[in-house]
């Protein structure tokens, strides 16, 4: 198996990847227990709001991985071959995910637990501008990176 | 398409071998075999001038045009 040497700068960011993942999920159980959003008199970490309020940022942080992929490709000359289309689009795609958790899943996750499903109106939005950028941000990097693939294979058709 | 490589009559004018050729041209076999079929989209001009290069000709005598009206109305692929 050949040896991959990364980047020193995709190993940094991965390690501030790491280390905001942590810091967000420390942040989040102090707030959430300073807060009393959770109602509850057990463990914090075993209520299910808590864990459904990671669901988007664990995504963000997800596609900040594929980024780190991404650029480990730059940085070994790969200008636009599959595996870099395919961290483009994994970057594309977990931020769309994770902005549609932030607006739709969570909320009304949230709202359901907070209530012990006893009521349900419709879904919750929790519409803001940010997750909005970002849902379009990584819709626009999938279209990049399809339209970046197509022109690759063009290219390539010339000898 | 109206512009055709012409590459198999030079080669044989020349009398070298494509594999020859392809090797001193950096190209591989495969690559050389679908430039001499038409079988590419087009050509780099680094490949044609290395291929003018190689078999001592000009641009004019790899290719060919066989003229027709439609290509000024045609549309990319």
């Amino acid at each position: 198996m050949p040896k991959v040497s990364l980047p020193i700068s995709v190993i940094l960011i991965r390690i501030v990847i790491v280390a905001v993942w942590l810091s967000f999920f420390f942040e989040q159980a102090g707030a959430r227990a300073l807060l009393h959003l959770d109602a509850s008199d057990g463990p914090l970490l075993k209520t299910p709001a808590y864990w459904v309020s990671l669901v988007a940022p664990s995504f963000f942080l997800g596609g900040l991985w594929a980024a780190s992929r991404a650029l480990s490709r730059v940085k070994q000359g790969d200008t636009f071959g599959p595996a870099m289309v395919c961290a483009l689009k994994n970057f594309g795609y977990a931020l769309m995910l994770g902005a549609f958790a932030a607006i739709v899943v969570q909320p009304s996750l949230i709202h359901l637990f907070a209530n012990g499903f006893t009521e349900m109106r419709g879904v919750r939005f929790d519409i803001d501008v940010e997750n909005v950028t970002l849902a379009l941000v990584g819709m626009t990097l999938i279209l990049l990176a399809r339209q970046g693939q197509q022109l690759k294979t063009t290219l390539d058709e010339f000898v | 398409m109206p512009v055709r490589v012409t590459l198999d009559v030079m080669l044989a004018r020349r009398k070298v071998r494509a594999r020859d050729v392809a090797e001193q041209i950096g190209l591989s076999e495969t690559q050389l075999s679908l430039l001499r079929t038409g079988k590419v989209r087009g050509m780099r001009f680094d490949t044609l001038s290395k291929l003018c290069l190689v078999l001592e000709c000009v641009p004019g005598d790899l290719l060919d045009y066989d003229r027709d009206d439609m290509d000024l109305t045609a549309k990319e692929d």
